[in-house]
């Protein structure tokens, strides 16, 4: 980095301090801050209210275009695969993924893990907010897993303890072109992780309450497009502001 | 035989803190481990005898102890990359000694080295298996040399293997070998192996009788059981241990895992119990607890406006930064500080702890700080931290993580040097190593030993020039069973490193360098060194160097030239009639599409006068640990070279850090010769600038 941005950078966190404005939306209640207050801050007036989840809690920054733009390049990649291919089945399938992708509602999530008593005593835990728009998601543990991706239908099933997420897993449900072998586990803290579900690469991994389970689309050998789009199927799931 | 060196103060608490050190990776994961890949008798993964296409995880290093009744092998297995398994093994023969002379090797049993490479060519998916080439014992005398060819299935818990093997694996030929077919000259093997021994011996690959072989793995219920069933395709009518009776070509054992552990029991040829001991640790995850002081808090009010305690910064920064402080410069809106860093390999972890400490105690006007590492007299790279975003991102003033963007590396400019007053520098210095040389598989003992203190003195004359000096004391050795000093191959090289028995049986003080060294930096990104004296163990004589290394660049390139002569081992300072030159063209390469790898090329002239080039590979685990491998190919041939026809070596480096409770700096290498004869053998320079410039553009650390 050269000196010159360097010295932008600088400029940058003066005026963040001095000048910043801050709105955070907490489960729909709406405060302002005039200065940018820090995470501990944010959260004290919610943290005790009731026994939340703080794994599944989410920061977003709602005011960022990037999970937007993300799912404009998703859903622009699975037309254009979609708009290639003879093949009326995969074009259907990536119909429902996009239909699907469209009614999520998303923001940029801010990777950090969000826990009120660490916050209060460990002060990498408790950054200052920069100015702009948030969200933050506080919720009780939740009862359900997510089912998304290459499916005929969205689901929520309820959340089985201490079991491998095969057991999520319904075939029956999968959309064409769907790789049976893996699934994406989106855990809510934001974590990805792939985990195998075939008799071939079975491997234990459990999900997280909440956590959303992505049927991926099969990587034909030659055609790269369809890592991309699993990629970014992945990607945009993290910045998902769950229901 | 081998080196290896430790500081002094390292080296006891280093020994006890080694297990603390491997079972530190297993932390992290809660969810019950899968079962995972298990080691064969021979060292890599597979079933009992014969080996699957199955990978250990990337970094897994295995060490293993197998025996049945004629064998006991010992091997190590590492996982360089997640596609290539290596191994490296020891085989002692039961039913043969180590040679007919009695009075050369008394009752020893045979020993034999052995070098495999496992490749895998497919990953396993929905309908296809993994598909994995290897060769087996390749490089040596061949023992068991094999090549094949092998797939494995999963099917939930079971995994099936099926292979086809040549050499020892196919040694029954229970298919028609289907290069056979093709080309007449692969009916038959070639008996025997290339050059002297230590070759790969292409010609004979793929010949002679196939077999296939299979298996079956079946991961039990109880998670730490898994059981094997294995068909051979080995006869054993040809085995170097004796022609051994086969009741069965099928063989079954059990594995048990406990911890980093694994313990297998098996039956093979239907007569014979086997039995193992595995250890598996990860090089990738293995790692040290530390103590180290919490990182310094930058409060939210910053109002000094000088340094009343001047013994305040330099200790704070060496106990809480590990950074040595020789002096500082402060400017109008500057403070720089020149020194060493002493504690802290992990760059980034360095720089913030000293701009936390600078943050808080230079004046809060200060807009930038700058930090000037040396080593030796030479400055190697200078961190410029702007000090506001350096300060908001310790104190956590934003959501996002931005220590590492608010500083940059570079070459130390010209004004920050020209700031530094220098003192003239003159006067003693001190320390101490310890030693220790060990070797393998030799008539007299398998294993031999020598350990000792490495004592190191010398004198500043001037910020360039110093006179170095290392006495080596011995303290513990089995060096005296020795009952030969000079082996009775002849060549026609110059016997430049084989005299080596004798170096290390001389008087148990003794002289192993004597010195005068300058080093400077003559241009940005150049540096220059000269040396003369008595430089090594077996050479002395004076030598240059020169090197190129910009701050944070994949190449280096430079160039070394020595005269030599060789040193008498009759006392420390004469000298007998031998003498060359001796350099080389030098280049290290961190190529991209190999990640973590450092490739290094010496081109010249070595101390035999053989001309050619010693090729280096080093891969780097996320721990720090480094594996490498050379070989020097020069223009001496396999007949002029003997015994292991041409130069080789393996080595592990391990940082300190991982053995210590404090961080460390520093490293020791462990070096694995096969064989080591005269041709392709370079001078071991007492000091080496890439070594010294390190922290220009790290591999290491």
């Amino acid at each position: 980095m050269n000196k010159p941005l360097l010295f932008t950078l600088g400029l940058l966190f003066c005026s963040n301090l001095s000048l910043a404005k801050v709105t955070v939306d907490v489960n729909g209640e709406r405060r302002q801050y005039s200065e940018a207050p820090r995470l501990a801050e944010v959260l004290q007036p919610y943290a005790l209210k009731q026994q939340w989840y703080w794994p599944a809690a989410a920061l977003y920054r709602t005011d960022s275009q990037y999970a937007h733009s993300l799912r404009r390049e998703l859903i622009s990649l699975a037309a254009e695969i979609a708009q290639q291919t003879d093949d009326k089945s995969l074009s259907d399938a990536l119909a429902l993924m996009q239909a699907q992708v469209n009614q999520w509602q998303l923001a940029e999530r801010i990777a950090m893990p969000l826990d009120y008593d660490a916050a209060t005593v460990q002060a990498a835990l408790n950054p200052r907010f920069d100015a702009g728009d948030y969200r933050i998601v506080l919720g009780r543990r939740p009862g359900v897993v997510h089912i998304a991706g290459a499916v005929k239908r969205a689901l929520s099933v309820p959340h089985n303890s201490a079991s491998h997420v095969a057991v999520y897993a319904q075939p029956d449900h999968f959309s064409y072109a769907a790789d049976s072998s893996k699934l994406a586990v989106v855990q809510p803290d934001g974590r990805i992780v792939i985990a195998g579900i075939s008799s071939w690469n079975s491997q234990h991994v459990e999900a997280m309450p909440g956590a959303q389970l992505l049927v991926l689309f099969t990587e034909p050998l030659l055609d790269k497009r369809f890592a991309r789009l699993n990629t970014l199927l992945q990607q945009l799931a993290v910045h998902r502001i769950l229901p | 035989m081998t080196l290896f060196r430790l500081p002094f103060r390292l080296s006891i608490l280093s020994l006890l803190l080694m297990p603390a050190a491997v079972c530190a990776s297993d932390l992290s994961n809660w969810q019950l481990p899968p079962a995972g890949a298990s080691q064969m008798a021979h060292g890599g993964v597979g079933l009992i005898q014969t080996p699957t296409a199955r990978m250990a995880p990337a970094g897994d290093l295995s060490m293993n102890y197998t025996d049945n009744e004629e064998y006991r092998l010992w091997s190590v297995s590492i996982q360089l990359f997640d596609w290539m398994e290596s191994t490296i093994r020891y085989t002692d023969v039961r039913t043969r000694l180590y040679s007919d002379d009695p009075s050369f090797s008394g009752d020893q049993t045979y020993k034999d080295k052995g070098i495999d490479v496992k490749f895998r060519l497919l990953q396993e998916s929905s309908y296809l298996p993994q598909v994995s080439l290897g060769i087996r014992d390749f490089g040596g005398t061949g023992l068991f040399e094999s090549e094949y060819l092998t797939l494995s299935k999963k099917w939930h818990n079971l995994d099936f293997h099926l292979g086809i093997g040549w050499g020892y694996l196919g040694q029954d030929g229970n298919i028609t070998n289907p290069f056979c077919q093709l080309r007449d000259s692969f009916c038959n093997r070639p008996e025997g192996y290339g050059g002297r021994g230590g070759k790969v011996d292409y010609d004979q690959f793929f010949k002679g009788p196939a077999s296939l072989f299979g298996g079956i793995e079946y991961q039990t219920p109880w998670q730490p059981l898994r059981l094997k069933l294995e068909y051979e395709g080995n006869n054993y009518q040809q085995d170097f241990a004796g022609n051994l009776t086969q009741d069965s070509n099928w063989n079954f054992g059990a594995v048990y895992r406990w911890g980093n552990f694994n313990f297998d029991l098996n039956y093979q040829r239907g007569n014979t119990l086997g039995f193992g001991v595995h250890y598996a640790l990860n090089l990738h995850s293995v790692s040290q607890y530390k103590v180290k002081p919490a990182l310094r808090p930058v409060p939210a009010q910053l109002n000094r406006t000088e340094i009343s305690d001047r013994d305040a910064l330099p200790r704070a920064l060496l106990q809480e930064a590990g950074f040595a402080l020789q002096t500082a410069h402060m400017t109008d809106d500057e403070f720089v500080i020149y020194g060493y860093q002493m504690g802290y390999r992990d760059h980034d972890e360095a720089v913030e702890r000293i701009g936390r400490i600078l943050a808080t105690e230079v004046p809060a006007h200060i807009q930038r700080y700058r930090i000037v590492n040396y080593a030796g007299n030479l400055a190697a790279v200078e961190t410029v931290i702007e000090a506001a975003p350096f300060i908001a991102a310790v104190r956590y003033e934003s959501l996002h993580n931005r220590v590492k963007s608010s500083y940059v590396r570079q070459q130390p400019a010209a004004q920050t040097l020209a700031y530094r007053d220098i003192p003239s520098q003159n006067g003693f210095f001190a320390g101490s190593e310890v030693f220790f040389i060990q070797t393998f598989g030799n008539p007299e003992a398998f294993y031999m030993y020598q350990a000792g203190l490495f004592a190191n003195a010398g004198y500043r004359l001037s910020n360039n020039l110093m006179l170095n000096s290392t006495a080596k004391i011995t303290v513990l050795e089995n060096f005296d069973k020795f009952n030969y000093t000079v082996d009775a191959e002849q060549t026609p090289l110059p016997r430049v490193r084989t005299y080596m028995r004798e170096y290390v049986t001389g008087s148990v003080v003794s002289m192993e360098n004597l010195y005068l060294q300058w080093q400077d930096q003559i241009a940005p990104n150049w540096f220059a060194q000269a040396y003369g004296g008595y430089l090594e163990t077996m050479y002395g004589g004076v030598g240059t160097e020169l090197l190129y290394r910009p701050v944070d660049s994949n190449i280096a390139v430079g160039f070394d030239l020595n005269y030599v002569r060789q040193r008498s081992y009759d006392n420390e300072f004469d000298f007998f009639d031998y003498k060359t030159f001796t350099g080389h063209i030098n280049v290290y390469w961190k190529p991209e599409f190999l990640p973590d790898t450092q490739l290094t090329f010496n081109i010249g002239q070595f101390l035999a006068k053989d001309k050619g080039v010693n090729v280096d590979f080093a891969k780097r685990f996320n721990s720090g640990i480094v594996v490498g491998a050379y070989a020097a190919f020069t223009n001496v041939s396999a007949e002029e070279y003997g015994e292991g026809s041409f130069t080789k070596g393996f080595y592990l480096s391990i940082p300190f850090d991982l053995f210590s409770l404090r961080p460390a700096k520093g490293r020791g290498r462990l070096p694995w010769v096969p064989i080591a004869r005269d041709g392709g053998q370079p001078l071991n320079r007492p000091a080496t600038l890439i070594d010294m410039t390190e922290q220009r553009s790290p591999f290491y650390d």
